[in-house]
């Protein structure tokens, strides 16, 4: 294990100098059967001939409401949220435009920069969780997810302008305890003056953090044998255990792994990735469902659009569990009120999940924390967490790999 | 490992032919042995006998790379069922075509005493009048004692007719014999290794092969011996590779981006590269992730069931011709020629990520293909076996394995800049 003292303590530095840790911090994770796991934080960036697909933000800012059918509708549910206040009413009035689409039964909003600026954050967010109900609202329902509780160190590697930063700084909004949602893109890109700044910010709302794993091989044959089950399953996992156990005979020092290379075929292979245009030529591309009912599968599955299936199929593959503390457990997030499974991610160490957190070609299979993920699934009304584990069969290759 | 047998050193020369590269390969003396250059070089020399060394860096333009050694082999699970080891009690024959006359002559040719080619007769089954041949079961001691150069001209002649027979098929061992393949990790027994050493053979051209797999299981001590014959006999070079981000200092980022990217056909690995050189934590980048990820999905594991097509696994050339796809796919070799025709061209040296090395033999006939990948590291799956993995090798690994003929050449195949895949 390589001396991790200096990097205690300029842990705790930065901890004394910014409150929050480091972007740059190797950290290790709990003690378990695991092994001795550690991880980094990196982003992953959509490649260019990806984002070049997708629009510039519009220019102004647009709010749907497709509940509404009258301006007046809408201006009754916004003065409701002022909660009294003469001066945010007056707000309203003067810097929002109304336009009423009687044909599409929709009413819609244009705020003014001077208007989002100005509503209290209270009021703002009250409305932003009414505009995130409808899909239509492309921000809000998918707000750009900033897991750390300070905007200015997440994005200090872009150099964007500082009052870019400002504005995010300003107008982002909790959604976890160390989660923050952004949705303002289109005031964002009032900062895109040039070709070089309109990459910055296209990079900056599309990239996602990813935890980078590293595994100390132990040298020890008990712990050796003990590493090898759990990242086996006690050798279920057929197609991982040739490299595992290769790994285990090297005795050289420092002999350390990123042990996704010891997933099954698929995870291993879309770990890091971002849907390519052939993950979609079935006309759906994958999400989290997909990811997690395939983990274990050697080939997966054609991506669809599955809604009324999915209970039936756990509990006829999985059976349920009170935590996930095994690898390749799966969490299953479903809306408390319609009890529709809305994200499912998969269980791989300590609280740590492999997550494929919408179908977006911009969205990549990631390794995150399992709280930073309820975050995002969270936030916009309750949901209840179940947790399932696969029904791997003895030495059952054909249900899990080779 | 018997080379007083047969020792080749081969040197590899580049030529140029109109503008492009043709690498080609044949027998020489001994006087190059150990003169192992870099694939830019005009002249390489690999002596087939000899083990290359095990380079632990490459600096280039795809920055610095670090490997480590890595060995891999089948699980117990999957050994055991494989069927020599479900038959290995079963008596040692060899199934000649010939009717026992026959196989006297081929006994005598072969170059064994008069004596041993009686003893050999005695037990001989002929069923020859039926078609079915003639079948003789030597002895422990004559199996034990025959030279390398008799096995290598008797062995040919054995089990013509038996499918999946070890003496028609037999085992093709590492360039540096059983003894490289068993390291310090086999736990085989020292006496064991040098068994095996000695039984093996060159075959016809610079293969060294085994082929008393059954006897050698007969002889172990235990079940755990005889798995570990099996498991040392299906074990492969690979290795583990990181892009040395610590480094890279003085060289340019674009650079190294530029051939990682590969023409925009990889562009993924800017991104990634980009955004681990912006937080200081890491210092690496696995090289599997740096790959499509079709790769990265293979590298290092054994081909599922799932991929073959009755017996026809994924082999070397649905691997190299879909280097840059989204799967593996199936097609037989005058397949991926036409593919070759219309997407590829001959490549320049240096090569780039993702050509195609296509090694012919001495009748112009595609026996290995493979991606080049940095340094002289490259990416293939040897053999359409299901019991051969998806590698990282040495270059020099993959040629001395395919240097079965008097003459091969190699030539690197690059996709035209319009097709991405």
């Amino acid at each position: 294990m390589r001396s991790r003292v200096p990097f205690i303590f300029g842990f705790v530095f930065l901890l004394l100098l910014h409150g929050l840790p480091s972007r740059a911090q190797v950290v290790d994770c709990n003690p378990g059967p695991w092994g001795e796991l550690r991880y980094s934080k990196v982003f992953l960036e959509v490649p260019e001939s990806t984002l070049q697909l997708f629009a510039s933000p519009p220019a102004a800012t647009m709010w749907r409401f497709p509940e509404y059918s009258t301006a007046e509708e809408l201006i009754e549910y916004l003065e409701s949220t002022a909660q009294s206040r003469p001066d945010v009413v007056e707000l309203f009035r003067k810097e929002i435009a109304l336009q009423e689409l009687p044909e599409d039964e929709e009413v819609r909003a244009f705020p003014s920069r001077k208007a989002i600026l100005a509503i209290p954050p209270d009021i703002l967010r009250k409305i932003y969780a009414k505009l995130s109900d409808f899909s239509g609202n492309r921000y809000h329902y998918r707000p750009v997810f900033i897991d750390s509780t300070s905007p200015r160190e997440w994005f200090a590697p872009l150099n964007l302008p500082a009052p870019a930063i400002e504005l995010i700084e300003q107008l982002s909004y909790p959604v976890g305890d160390s989660t923050l949602a952004f949705s303002d893109v289109p005031l964002l890109f009032q900062y895109a003056a040039r070709v070089e700044e309109d990459r910055a910010l296209r990079r900056a709302v599309t990239r996602s953090q990813t935890l980078v794993l590293e595994l100390e091989i132990p040298a020890d044959a008990n712990a050796a044998k003990a590493l090898a089950d759990y990242w086996t399953l006690e050798g279920k996992v057929k197609s991982t255990a040739p490299l595992l156990e290769s790994v285990l005979r090297v005795t050289e020092p420092d002999n350390t792994i990123d042990p996704s290379n010891f997933f099954p075929a698929v995870p291993k292979k879309y770990l890091y990735e971002f849907p390519s245009n052939g993950d979609g030529l079935g006309g759906v591309f994958p999400d989290s469902i997909w990811t997690s009912f395939n983990f274990f599968r050697a080939f997966p599955e054609t991506p669809e659009v599955e809604t009324t299936s999915l209970t039936a199929r756990l509990s006829e593959k999985y059976e349920s569990i009170d935590t996930a503390s095994r690898y390749g457990d799966m969490v299953v997030f479903r809306n408390a009120e319609s009890g529709n499974i809305v994200h499912a991610c998969v269980y791989v160490a300590d609280d740590i999940v492999l997550t494929k957190n919408d179908r977006s070609q911009l969205t990549p299979w990631v390794l995150m924390k399992l709280d930073n993920v309820k975050a995002r699934f969270s936030w916009r009304g309750e949901i209840e967490i179940s947790t399932w584990r696969p029904l791997l069969k003895g030495n059952a290759p054909r249900a899990i790999g080779q | 490992m018997p080379r007083s047998i047969r020792v080749y050193s081969c040197v590899l020369s580049t030529l140029s032919i109109l503008g492009l590269t043709m690498l080609v390969i044949c027998s020489s003396g001994p006087a190059f042995a150990g003169n192992i250059a870099k694939p830019e070089s005009p002249e390489r020399t690999i002596d087939p006998g000899e083990v290359p060394a095990f380079k632990t860096r490459y600096a280039g333009r795809w920055g610095e790379i670090a490997c480590r050694e890595l060995v891999l082999e089948p699980t117990s699970d999957t050994v055991t069922a494989y069927p020599e080891f479900e038959t290995w009690k079963e008596p040692v024959t060899w199934a000649f075509r010939q009717s026992p006359d026959g196989v006297r002559q081929l006994l005598r040719e072969s170059g064994l005493l008069e004596g041993d080619v009686e003893a050999l007769l005695a037990t001989a089954r002929d069923d020859s009048s039926s078609g079915g041949g003639t079948r003789v079961f030597p002895s422990d001691e004559v199996i034990r004692h025959l030279t390398p150069e008799i096995r290598a001209l008797l062995y040919r002649h054995i089990g013509q007719d038996v499918e999946g027979n070890l003496f028609r098929y037999p085992y093709v061992l590492w360039n540096g014999g059983f003894s490289r393949m068993a390291g310090k990790t086999s736990g085989l027994s020292t006496n064991r290794i040098s068994q095996i050493e000695r039984m093996s053979f060159w075959g016809k051209g610079n293969d060294l092969l085994f082929s008393d797999v059954r006897w050698t299981l007969q002889q172990a001590r235990s079940e755990t011996e005889r798995l570990g014959i099996l498991k040392t006999f299906h074990r492969e070079m690979s290795m583990l590779a990181w892009l040395d981000l610590s480094a890279l200092a003085g060289q340019s980022h674009d650079e190294i981006l530029e051939y990682w990217t590969a023409s925009r056909r990889n562009e993924k690995a800017r991104g990634l590269i980009e955004t681990a050189l912006e937080n200081p934590a890491i210092h690496t980048i696995e090289l599997g992730r740096l790959l499509p990820a079709k790769n990265k999905g293979l590298l290092n594991t054994y081909p599922n069931t799932g991929e073959s097509i009755g017996n026809f696994w994924p082999d070397c050339f649905s691997t190299a011709f879909t280097f840059f796809s989204n799967e593996v796919r199936s097609g037989n070799l005058a397949d991926f020629k036409k593919v070759s025709e219309e997407r590829y061209e001959r490549a320049e040296l240096p090569p780039q990520l993702g050509d195609i090395l296509v090694i012919k033999d001495s009748d112009s006939r595609w026996i290995h293909a493979c991606n080049y990948i940095a340094g002289d590291i490259m990416f293939t799956k040897n053999g359409k076996s299901e019991r051969r993995p998806w590698v990282f090798q040495q270059l020099d690994d993959i040629l001395a394995s395919y240097l079965n003929d008097d003459k091969i050449t190699a030539f690197y195949l690059r996709l035209k800049p319009e097709y991405r895949e």
